[in-house]
């Protein structure tokens, strides 16, 4: 199993030693920008939610459908749905935020996406953040 | 008992609307009663089945309460004695045949002409068919307004008793409809024609009526099947718009068109119309992977596609291609309707056999992959809210079912046995022996780590052989939900006695803080551990606040301790999901002003995705690694250098 560290939001004790003690809260909140190329006709509802894990050394687990762990079905996917769903053609990108966001007593999720056209600067639509604030949907820490 | 036998001042519950009023008397225990007795006893004929599908087609209050109404309907079903009519069409073939699939199959005959439809029906129940797709009024049948007042323009009602119409016939609008048309008169007729065809489908309470439009849906088109659709209530008949593979490839510009300017509206569904073409390619994704995220609901095969065999005793479906075709098809529930001649009865049987016999083959019944989409076949599509752990206690069902993932507990274990003896051995070789080896298991729930911690110890221990004197093991747990812990001190009360094992009640942020300021046996926790061991994941990874719960337990790992996990990774993909889109934005439609604005497109869910088609490749979102504080240093300046 390969996860590509580099491009990854790094969580981990690194950051609370670079944070004053008097937030420690920040340092799980993140956030990621993601771009994904599209390579045929087709409408977007939303995004796919999968994780790797090592549980230790070689020991994996996943539930990415390329190297899903066979036989596990302890976890189904999650789905983050868009507010309208788009149309798209060969070419265009498009191009996710996504927000961990937390407060002393909840956590929760934001995204957000934006469709580009095959010009790189030429954005085709643009949809609000989701989930704002935590909303509609958070969890109780 | 027959439904047409019930009382005439009663209508049909085969609507969800009316569904509701009959089996929503009471609504308790979040269960959804089926009614009166006598109503019960109503729904156990062999009819329930057709009222099954109907309700999985139709739209439902909550997906949850048409979840439930399904249970309870399947309950009563399988309380019944089955009797059938002989003169009723055989209602379930993958349910009663021969063939256990998990996978309903329903093939049934696309017919262009029907002079008798009560005919038609019993040949069709009689060769082991599901449905028929007719046309409700006369092709050549033009009428005007003059002709509306007076004469007759279709059979009666009366032909076929009305479970018949609602369970087995899906209707066809004529298809000299085309309202697009340039002559204003053409188009004036058709609109008229259009709107009565639909108003007799939903007067006859059809499931279905099919639209073939005339080449490309025009602006007109459009506007009257999203008026159909607005005038009638939400549970009048689908609209399965019927578009067709052609030398112009795959159709799905088309329909992507006509559900966008239709709003989305769930009683669109769509028709693949197999017969103009030769099937296309399984592989040539993404034209056919595409449907997979779309409401398929039929395709129609010609009958010319089948062939006998090498050996004439029996027909086969087309070649390889065609049959992986048709079983990526069937798989997904899409329904088969057959166009075309069969001159003989006994043709259409052998078909039908050499149809679901395709569609057993591929299912393999036995393996793990077969299990697995069992258990899975519950939840599909269903979409489910997040666990909220931290603050909501899991219940034994949800308990049981996690740990019946024979393959979790099994990678755990092998964590667990590969970490103890890396201990072991680095241990030994720095000659600082410790004889007790501590590990710390959060959250523990009903104890599945823990008996994986005990019995890898030992099989260690024997695989090392190394006397019991020499090497102790000492586990911890700290777990919140109060119920899971009277579990718990039941499970391990031998080990708990011998002192093996130690369960701390309480939230492990909490107890876990508590260090400095404890005694012994006051519930907390006096010394560091060698390893520490959770399962606390979530379908994305660090969506049930992990990170937050494993940064207070950090510091009471030794400094060559072990976190297991070491690190997880969410991704995430984009994806095409008609179906679940549509649940997700009806997902608070019920309860608006209770639930104080929120906004079903705005949560995220966990669903067990089977209508899907991915548009690229997951990527990598927010990584959490587990390392220790001294090293951590380490990790930071790896990465720079990298």
């Amino acid at each position: 199993m390969t996860i590509a560290f580099s491009v990854c939001a790094v969580i981990d004790r690194t950051t609370q030693f670079e944070h004053p003690a008097d937030q420690p809260a920040d340092g799980f909140n993140q956030q990621q920008h993601l771009s994904f190329e599209v390579s045929h006709r087709t409408v977007l509802h939303g995004f796919a939610g999968y994780f790797k894990c090592i549980l230790y050394k070689h020991i994996t687990m996943s539930t990415v459908p390329a190297d899903h762990s066979e036989g596990m079905f302890s976890w189904f996917p999650a789905f983050l749905p868009i507010r309208q769903p788009v149309t798209l053609s060969e070419g265009q990108q498009i191009v996710l935020g996504v927000w961990r966001c937390s407060q002393p007593r909840k956590m929760w999720y934001e995204w957000s996406c934006a469709i580009h056209g095959e010009a790189e600067a030429l954005t085709v639509q643009y949809f609000p953040v989701q989930n704002l604030d935590g909303h509609s949907y958070s969890v109780n820490l | 008992m027959c439904l047409a036998s019930l009382p005439s001042d009663r209508t049909l519950p085969f609507e969800v609307e009316r569904t509701k009023k009959a089996a929503n008397p009471t609504r308790k225990n979040n269960s959804y009663l089926l009614g009166e007795k006598s109503w019960q006893r109503e729904f156990c004929c062999p009819s329930a089945s057709c009222l099954l599908r109907l309700l999985a087609l139709r739209p439902c209050p909550s997906s949850f309460a048409c979840t439930t109404m399904q249970q309870n309907l399947l309950r009563l079903r399988n309380k019944a004695p089955r009797k059938r009519k002989a003169s009723q069409p055989e209602a379930d073939l993958a349910e009663d045949g021969s063939e256990p699939c998990s996978i309903p199959f329903v093939v049934g005959s696309d017919c262009c002409q029907v002079l008798d439809v009560a005919s038609t029906l019993a040949h069709a129940g009689a060769t082991g068919q599901n449905f028929v797709m007719v046309p409700l009024f006369h092709e050549r049948l033009r009428r005007s307004d003059v002709q509306r007042g007076n004469g007759l323009i279709t059979r009666s009602e009366m032909e076929l008793p009305h479970e018949d119409w609602v369970g087995h016939v899906v209707g066809k609008f004529s298809r000299w409809i085309d309202m697009d048309s340039s002559s204003s008169l053409v188009r004036q007729r058709a609109e008229v024609a259009f709107m009565d065809e639909y108003a007799y489908a939903a007067h006859l309470g059809l499931q279905a009526i099919v639209f073939a439009p005339h080449g490309c849906l025009g602006a007109n088109s459009l506007r009257n099947l999203k008026l159909a659709l607005t005038r009638f209530s939400a549970t009048s008949p689908q609209i399965w718009l019927s578009l067709a593979f052609s030398e112009h490839g795959s159709p799905w510009p088309e329909w992507d068109k006509a559900r966008q300017s239709l709003s989305h509206d769930r009683r669109l569904g769509v028709v693949l119309d197999l017969t103009a073409t030769s099937l296309p390619n399984l592989d040539s994704t993404p034209t056919i992977s595409a449907w997979a995220a779309e409401p398929l609901k039929a395709i129609v095969i010609p009958t010319s596609l089948f062939r006998q065999n090498r050996t004439g005793s029996a027909l086969v479906v087309g070649n390889k291609s065609d049959r992986s075709l048709l079983q990526w098809f069937t798989h997904r529930g899409v329904h088969v309707a057959l166009r075309g001649a069969a001159t003989q009865q006994s043709d259409v049987k052998e078909m039908i056999r050499a149809l679901s016999s395709m569609h057993a083959k591929s299912l393999p019944l036995s393996s793990p992959q077969a299990l697995q989409r069992e258990f899975n076949s519950k939840y599909r599509d269903v979409l489910q809210s997040p666990l909220d752990p931290l603050c909501v206690n899991l219940d034994s069902e949800t308990y049981q079912v996690m740990e019946e993932d024979p393959v979790k507990y099994e990678l755990y274990a092998e964590a667990l046995h590969a970490a103890m003896r890396d201990i072991r051995t680095q241990a030994d070789s720095s000659a600082t022996t410790s004889s007790v080896l501590r590990v710390l298991v959060v959250g523990p729930g009903r104890g599945p780590l823990i008996a994986a911690t005990l019995q890898r110890f030992r099989a260690l221990r024997k695989q090392l052989q190394l006397p019991s004197s020499q090497w102790k093991l000492q586990v911890v747990a700290v777990e919140k939900n109060r119920n899971a812990v009277i579990t718990l001190r039941n499970r391990f009360a031998d080990f708990l006695a011998k002192g093996v094992v130690q369960i701390i009640a309480g939230d492990m942020r909490e107890v876990l803080a508590r260090r400095g300021t404890s005694r012994e046996g006051d519930g907390a926790l006096h010394e560091k551990v060698d390893i520490i061991v959770s399962e606390l994941l979530g379908s994305w990874g660090d969506n049930e606040a992990s990170p937050e719960c494993l940064a207070a337990v950090q510091p009471w790992l030794q400094p060559h301790g072990v976190m297991i996990p070491q690190q997880y990774c969410s991704f995430l993909a984009p994806i095409a999901a008609s179906k679940l889109w549509m649940d997700a934005r009806e997902m608070f439609w019920g309860a608006r002003g209770s639930a104080a604005g929120k906004e079903g497109l705005d949560c995220p869910y966990v669903v067990q995705m089977e209508s899907f088609a991915p548009i690229a490749s997951p990527q990598p979102v927010f990584q959490v690694r587990l390392v220790r504080q001294f090293t951590s240093l380490f990790f930071l300046l790896h990465a720079l250098y990298l």
